[in-house]
């Protein structure tokens, strides 16, 4: 009967465990382009399924804003050999700040693609990604 | 609460399964006439073929990400409903075997943000053939007996066939309809079965798998060449025949998978680890050709033990088994 009990006991710690894996916004991630150009990628809240909301602030190399783009966005996950099911939204909001709507469909790591405007040859950005 | 509830419940029962198992009895057993261990479309040795049919119920708790850390999952519900229809027949004095399998699946994802959505198609089917290299000795293991000792032999070679809806694909917002991993999956595996005793079975097995590789493409219209990692299964049972009606077991499977390629380049950070163990009830309710068998198997919920996993959790399967 103890050893009940406490096999009993053991599995209930590993739930709390397995309850207690929540996270806040993750750090922003910066990165630059080879002329200069940098983005800064904040998640709004930890990346998870589902809905996701990405603030992005574009600045050129003398750090003023980038506006009126039409940044292209996409990911994909590389492990796992497939991409997202939704294509991402993205809006400007201003003084070189977007805001990019993505939903993730799996957990893991993705590859989001940050195009700044259309066509091939647009610079773009790849932002490593981890949801979980 | 509810989903962590249903876990609870689910280790419960495994832990009731084991404890039948283990309970001790006087009646006579031959652990040689169970069946396939509540493995799908498997003949059992002493069987000429045998038809399948197994329900099987998953539900995602969390995630292994890529390094070892375990997540339980935040405003998502994953749900998974798996009807698999089986079939296999020895030939060549049983020492060939043929089978094959076909999933039907009803999945459910719910997602924050998102309506849920479920859809139903075909999974992934399989066909294997097995070749009984050695075959054994059935008598349980004596120590002044060599013979005794001689242990069951087969090798396994199979191809997953990609019938499934694949990821790229797909059309549902969640994801919901991808039934199959998308490509060609090769098999080859050994299986070592020893009989410690009239009543006792111990299995070990080893399975590679080979992915072949596909073009996939992204929304943005990218396409990339994608080959996913090669990987080795192992697993170990313990059966034990109660009597000529009842036999249970412990089992525990382990899977390595090396890196993926996408356009001939390794993805770094892609190779993948599982584990997870579980137990399984049969009962011959008619003899000795109607069995059912009832198996509960969890992924640990810790971090450590899986790698790269995106959804991982309890499943429950009662598989029906009509032997001739």
């Amino acid at each position: 009967m103890r050893h009940h009990t406490c096999f009993a006991l053991a599995l209930v710690a590993l739930l709390a465990s397995a309850c207690s894996s929540n996270s806040g916004p993750p750090e922003p991630v910066t990165l630059r382009l080879a002329d200069g150009t940098q983005g800064i990628f904040a998640p709004e809240d930890a990346l998870g399924l589902g809905e996701n909301m990405i603030t992005i602030t574009l600045t050129r190399a003398d750090a003023t804003p980038i506006t009126g783009l039409n940044l292209q966005v996409d990911a994909f996950m590389p492990a796992h050999g497939h991409g997202l099911r939704q294509p991402p939204v993205a809006s400007e909001l201003g003084e070189g700040r977007y805001m990019v709507h993505i939903d993730f469909h799996m957990t893991g790591r993705w590859d989001m693609s940050v195009a700044l405007g259309e066509g091939e040859d647009a610079p773009s950005f790849s932002v490593p990604l981890e949801v979980r | 609460m509810l989903r962590h509830a249903i876990t609870l419940t689910c280790y419960l029962l495994v832990a009731a399964a084991c404890a039948c198992c283990l309970e001790p009895s006087g009646a006579s057993a031959q652990a040689c006439c169970v069946g396939g261990g509540g493995q799908l479309g498997v003949v059992g040795r002493e069987r000429r073929a045998a038809l399948t049919a197994r329900l099987g119920y998953q539900r995602a708790m969390g995630s292994y990400a890529n390094d070892g850390s375990y997540h339980g999952l935040r405003g998502a519900s994953i749900d998974d409903l798996t009807l698999e229809l089986g079939g296999g027949v020895r030939l060549f004095d049983h020492r060939l075997e043929l089978s094959g399998t076909l999933p039907t699946r009803l999945q459910h994802r719910s997602y924050r943000g998102s309506q849920g959505s479920a859809r139903v198609g075909l999974g992934d089917a399989s066909l294997g053939v097995g070749l009984m290299l050695i075959r054994g000795s059935v008598d349980g293991v004596r120590r002044r007996e060599p013979g005794t000792w001689i242990p069951f032999l087969d090798l396994n070679l199979g191809v997953l066939v990609p019938s499934g809806r694949a990821p790229e694909n797909s059309h549902d917002q969640n994801g919901a309809d991808v039934m199959g991993g998308g490509h060609f999956t090769l098999q080859g595996g050994l299986r070592l079965s020893q009989f410690v005793s009239l009543r006792q079975i111990l299995t070990l097995s080893v399975l590679f798998e080979r992915g072949l590789a596909r073009d996939v493409h992204s929304l943005a219209g990218a396409s990339h060449r994608y080959r996913p990692g090669a990987a080795v299964s192992l697993r170990a049972s313990w059966l034990y025949a109660r009597d000529m009606r009842w036999s249970g077991g412990l089992f525990v499977t382990t899977r390595l998978g090396r890196p993926a390629h996408q356009d001939r380049e390794r993805v770094a950070g892609s190779a993948s680890r599982s584990f997870s163990f579980g137990a399984l009830l049969s009962w011959v309710f008619i003899l000795p050709i109607w069995e059912a068998t009832l198996s509960m198997s969890v992924d640990p919920f810790f971090s450590g033990p899986g790698r790269n996993l995106p959804q991982v959790g309890p499943r429950l399967s009662l598989l029906m088994k009509r032997s001739f």
